[in-house]
């Protein structure tokens, strides 16, 4: 029984170890563990089918069916295999008939990473389809397909890439020339330098080894700044760079220890001219009011050249903390001289409620608030905004002439006739300030109605002289006809008539205008014939000296030659021009007449 | 019995079907217990992988077979690799743990280029996203920009699709640069910005920048081709700096001079652009066709003419200085072709100053002397006296204007060697000519920097020149006191001529307070006549006022010595026309309460 019962056991035993041997057995042969079954990533079955190369338009049928498959597979690394399967021993053609079948699929998820896959084969095999293709997608995508085009182009042929690039519009010209440059590697420095030259691209390559050379002192800020400062670029780029520079030194150094910082940008940058801004821009970007902080404590000479940068950047984020700050007494009392330059962005950002806030304006600084004011609503919002404003002040008590007359000027651009009848009405003639707005108007008005804005300039009184500013405006304009066809309403004062007969001879001259001139010296009285003749010889001499020369002799009277050859003569004493034979031609008119 | 007996088989097969079955519930037993064990070791082995980095033994499990893995990928790193490589590779991938992956990826960053290596480093890096996006992002973290921002547009693309929020919240670890790519190539396939809007507000500060940026190109793009001034409109009125716009600035332009020609450039020039970035515009633009730019520029407004005319020609003289002169000469006569004409001059003798001058009676008469004036400063800078002889050869030239050139020329020695230049000056140049008062003027405020006894004496010598007005002393104690040196200007201020050493006294009061020296101003009084004391302190204040020290100048009157010269000083200023405006209400109430009554 025992012996039985043994026996039964040895079985169970043997049983199990040879079914345990046996699972393990099968389990292997039916789920082999594999280095696959180690990682993440699920295989996929995808079928792909295969190509003959003897039936194209089959196989492309095939593809296009494929392709659709392909952008459905959802592991970036089978759905890339599985167009490597698909793409073996396809021609240039064959990948862009795909690639332009791509651009056709309705949206999917993954067909865009399935296309730069595409754009990025057939740059390798047709670089020139792959970039015309680049402009059949969407705008949001050229940078990125131009630059996987370019970065594949320059590895296969960098010249050819160069040279087509250079022809492109910008920023794609840039974009695609500085990728070939950081990205070929067959061609050596001198021959870059060449067919830069060669290619009218230069600039492009001086941009990019900048670039190059700042990326390998970027770890030294002060190297790195002195380098940008130095280089002979744009301004745009220049800026550029200091940014980057910025930036860069900001990630790695945070914002413990900000006036040490501004104390290498102070030595950098201390002699430029305002080539700091960007800089401290960047640096006071993440948290201004700290960065102010800061500041305050560090030598006067760097709060001042630093101030209004670092303010700029908090007054826009925190306008009342920051303006509170920089019109305490202490602070006007020591800066009161660039308090300017901090009023302006103040204005700017409480412009939407400025009246609210011009009580906190120190007293003498708010006639200057208030232009700033006026100025930037003007820019900014339709002229009844800005009179309203205006009136507003004045019920308060305020004095905005200055900002009203700036105010006709920036109006006279938008709407001549408004803004003249308006500063008419509102501004003191009697100040030269306020003649010279309307004066400004209405030279706006002339050029698009000459008419009506001489009729309007003749309304008001002669001492005013409105009328010249019309006609000057229209000559400056090269309107000379209409400018002739309204001289003779002008009431010429007595007084005052020099600056007109100079600005009138010396646009008429330049202009080649001798004939005009001199029919406009016909119709003056022989006194003011005079003076107009007298201030005819610069112009004369300097712009038309071979009709001076020419028409001297036949001028009608011997005054008249007198007194040009006279004028003539003056002004060769202080600006030497004439040759000397010249100079004896035109002595002979004096002598002549006064012998 | 019979049951017995039948029971005999009955147990007999019973027993039978007993001993078969027991094998066989042992062997099903023993299949189960033997595959699930199996699957169990390979489920263990599976989590021990995925952890690798916090499993040494399993670390170093997987470094043995990495080096065998790896050592059989030599070919990857090999040119001349088709589809079928790639291919194989792609399965060959799938057998490696990530530990083998970054491995690859590291290596790949010191293999020689190839011309397939950025594809190898997009799968390796594609499939290292796969396992863990932060892994990949940081394999490549030491990587050059160039490959870099492809890399960081494989790993965002693939995370955004997987988990959106969490690729969001990756960007904000990310360096200001690479978060800008790797914004971008999330939200490059987004058509419609409201759903942008969502992941702004939820943002943080930096990312929140990022996608603002981000929505603005997706805007500007949205109206570009039917409407370029719009979309130039809406990049002008937000908040982000132009300079980061550049480039879509730049697609604007492009577009919209395709559409409305050179007629867009008054209206750019008229925007507030910053940064260099109409500079730019302006450039790519007027290059398609300078000729007809210039042609354009001449029939704008006259105000803006000028301004756009400038650059046009500078840019177009370094280029091509022959053909920007004869595009300027054929212009028609006007204010803006004879600018134009100065400009092609200057910037010409600036680029070469020797050609210029060999090609001098090609500039028309006019312009001569503008364009030799700039060759001189430029020879100057190499040798002045040599400048100074080659110039003098060129003085029957019509329109060249010698004495100007001369001028020019010491004006740049002066600033290397003022007593070089000084010394010339005084032993070659006639007395009392206007080309010598013109060169005095010159060089002896640098002079005065170096040795300013000497000079103050030439001035005080050569001030009877008609053409100085009597003012040379002026200049130099006004360069003395542009530099700060105070003290050397008060012991020369008493040799200068009574008839101006007044104005003088006044200015150096002036620069003192300016430079909190209060008492020193009124010191200086002390050494001007008593009947002009009155004056200088009133002039003083009144030059102090329009440096806006309203302040100072009340500390200054309660110093005076005497009431009386406070009353006096204080009426003098309040009969000035507009000086409330100088001063705050309190100011003003102070100023006349040193009125006597």
């Amino acid at each position: 029984m025992i012996k039985m019962q043994q026996n039964r056991l040895l079985l169970v035993l043997a049983s199990l170890v040879g079914g345990v041997g046996l699972g393990v057995l099968i389990a292997f042969l039916v789920f082999p563990m594999n280095d696959a079954d180690l990682g993440d990533s699920p295989s996929q079955e995808v079928r792909i089918s295969t190509q003959t190369n003897n039936d194209e338009q089959a196989s492309l049928a095939t593809v296009s069916g494929d392709l659709e498959e392909i952008v459905e597979i959802e592991i970036a690394s089978d759905r890339r295999g599985a167009l490597y399967q698909v793409l073996e021993n396809k021609s240039g053609d064959q990948i862009e008939e795909l690639l332009r079948q791509s651009l056709h699929l309705d949206y999917s998820k993954n067909l865009y990473a399935v296309q730069r896959l595409l754009f990025a084969e057939l740059a390798r095999v047709d670089a020139e389809s792959s970039l015309e293709l680049v402009w059949e997608t969407a705008r949001t995508r050229w940078a990125t397909l131009l630059n996987i085009v370019a970065n594949h182009w320059s590895s296969i042929a960098p010249e050819e890439a160069l040279r087509t690039f250079s022809s492109l519009d910008e920023p794609w010209k840039s974009l695609a020339i500085k990728t070939v440059f950081q990205s070929q590697g067959t061609l050596s420095d001198t021959q870059v330098a060449e067919l830069a030259d060669s290619f009218d691209i230069a600039d492009h390559l001086a941009t990019w080894k900048y670039d190059v050379r700042i990326e390998e002192v970027i770890e030294e800020p002060r190297k790195a700044f002195g380098l940008a400062l130095q280089a002979d670029t744009t301004e745009s780029h220049r800026i550029r760079m200091f940014t980057h520079i910025t930036s860069h030194w900001i990630e790695r150094e945070g914002t413990e220890n900000i006036s040490s910082m501004l104390s290498v940008v102070y030595d950098v940058f201390a002699d430029t001219r305002f080539l700091w801004t960007p800089v401290v821009s960047e640096i006071a970007v993440s948290n201004p009011e700290v960065v102010w902080q800061q500041l305050s404590s560090m030598p006067i000479e760097v709060q001042k050249l630093f101030a209004s940068d670092v303010f700029k950047q908090w007054v826009d984020r925190d306008p009342v903390t920051a303006f509170q700050t920089v019109t305490t007494q202490e602070y006007l009392d020591a800066n009161e001289s660039d308090f300017y330059s901090l009023l302006i962005p103040w204005v700017r950002a409480v412009a939407d409620r400025f009246l609210e806030n011009l009580e906190l304006v120190p007293v003498n600084w708010k006639n200057a608030a208030i232009d700033l004011a006026v100025d930037h609503l003007t820019e900014n919002s339709p002229p009844n905004r800005v009179i309203q404003l205006l009136t507003q002040l004045k019920s308060m008590g305020y004095d905005p002439t200055e900002a009203a007359e700036s105010f006709v000027g920036s109006w006279s651009y938008e709407d001549p006739i408004a803004a003249v009848e308006w500063a008419l009405e509102n501004l003191d003639l009697e100040s030269f300030s306020g003649r010279s707005s309307v004066s400004f108007a209405l030279g706006r008005l002339a050029l698009l109605n000459p008419d009506t804005a001489m009729e309007l300039a003749l309304e008001q009184p002669e001492n005013m002289a409105l009328e010249q500013g019309v006609v000057m405006t229209l000559l400056r304009q090269g309107q000379f006809d209409r400018a002739l066809s309204l001289i003779p309403k002008v009431r010429v004062s007595s007084d005052y008539p020099f600056s007109y007969y100079r600005g009138v001879n010396l646009l008429l001259i330049q202009a080649g205008r001798i004939d005009d001139v001199l029919a406009l010296a016909d119709q003056l009285d022989q006194t003011e014939k005079t003076k107009f003749y007298s201030s005819m010889a610069r112009p004369w001499v300097r712009f038309e000296l071979d009709s001076l020369l020419e028409r001297l002799p036949k001028l009608p009277t011997s005054e008249t030659r007198t007194v040009i050859a006279q004028s003539v003569l003056r002004e060769q004493e202080y600006y030497p021009y004439l040759t000397v034979e010249e100079i004896e031609f035109v002595e002979s008119f004096i002598s002549d007449e006064t012998n | 019995m019979n049951s017995t007996s039948t029971a005999t088989p009955v147990t007999g097969q019973a027993s039978k079907f007993k001993v078969l079955s027991i094998p066989l519930i042992g062997l099903t037993i023993g299949l189960a217990i033997g595959m699930g064990s199996y699957l169990l070791l390979a489920l263990v082995l599976n989590n021990s992988e995925a952890r690798v980095d916090s499993n040494r033994a399993q670390s170093e499990f997987s470094r043995s077979r990495t080096s065998e893995h790896i050592a059989g990928l030599d070919w990857i790193f090999t040119d001349n690799l088709d589809h079928s490589d790639l291919l194989t590779l792609s399965k060959s991938l799938k057998t490696l743990s990530q530990r083998e992956l970054l491995d690859l990826i590291e290596r790949s960053s010191h293999e020689p280029r190839t011309v397939r290596l950025d594809t190898i480093q997009e799968m390796l890096v594609e499939c290292v996203a796969q396992y863990s996006p932060k892994e990949a992002i940081a394999s490549i973290a030491q990587f050059a920009e160039r490959r870099r921002y492809p890399l960081l547009q494989v790993i965002f693309s693939h995370w955004s699709a997987t988990n959106l929020d969490e690729a969001l919240v990756a960007l904000s670890d990310l360096p200001q640069s690479d978060r800008h790519i790797a914004a971008n190539a999330i939200f490059v396939e987004i058509s419609d910005t409201s759903s942008l809007d969502i992941y702004i507000n939820a943002s943080n500060l930096k990312v929140k920048s990022e996608l603002v940026a981000i929505r603005q190109e997706l805007e500007t793009y949205e109206m570009l081709d039917q409407d370029p001034s719009g979309a130039f409109s809406l990049l002008i009125n937000d908040e982000i700096d132009d300079q980061e716009q550049i480039d879509l600035y730049r697609q604007i332009a492009e577009k919209w001079y395709q559409t409305d020609g050179l007629s867009i450039v008054p209206l750019i020039d008229a925007a507030p652009l910053g940064g260099g970035v109409f500079g730019e515009l302006f450039k790519q633009i007027t290059q398609f066709d300078r000729e007809a730019a210039l042609i354009f520029f001449s029939s704008v407004e006259v105000s803006s003419q000028r301004g756009l005319g400038y650059p046009l020609v500078e840019d177009w003289v370094v280029e091509d200085p022959e053909s920007a002169l004869n595009a300027v000469k054929s212009l028609p006569k006007s204010f803006f072709r004879h600018s134009m004409l100065r400009s092609v001059a200057s910037d010409w003798a600036r680029k070469s100053p020797n050609v210029v001058l060999e090609r001098l009676l090609e500039i028309p008469r006019l312009y001569r002397a503008d364009a030799l004036s700039v060759a001189a400063a430029k020879f100057a800078q190499e040798d002045p006296k040599a400048a100074l002889e080659r110039i003098e050869e060129l003085r029957s030239v019509p329109g060249t204007d010698v004495d100007r050139a001369v001028e020019s020329v010491v004006k740049t020695w002066s600033t290397d060697a003022p007593k070089r230049a000084l010394d010339w000056v005084v032993t070659f140049v006639k007395e009392g000519s206007k080309e010598r008062a013109d060169l005095l003027r010159e060089v002896l405020p640098k002079y005065a920097l170096v040795e300013p006894q000497r000079a103050m004496t030439i001035a005080n010598e050569e001030s009877k020149s008609r053409y100085f007005g009597g003012r040379l002393e002026s200049y130099v104690i006004r360069s003395l006191l542009s530099a700060d040196r105070f003290d050397t200007a008060i012991e020369l201020v008493e040799s200068a001529r009574d008839e101006i050493k007044l104005s003088e006294y006044t200015y150096i009061g002036v620069e003192l307070i300016e430079h909190n020296r209060m008492e020193d101003t009124l010191a200086l009084a002390d050494s001007i006549a008593e009947n002009d004391r009155l004056d200088y302190f009133y002039r003083v204040a009144s030059l102090a006022l329009i440096s806006e020290r309203s302040s100072s100048v009340l500390d200054m009157i309660a110093s005076l010595p005497t009431a009386e010269f406070r009353s006096d000083v204080a009426k003098k200023l309040l009969n000035e026309r507009g000086v409330d405006g100088n001063f705050t209400e309190k100011q003003l109430e102070t100023l006349r309460s040193f009125v006597a009554e």
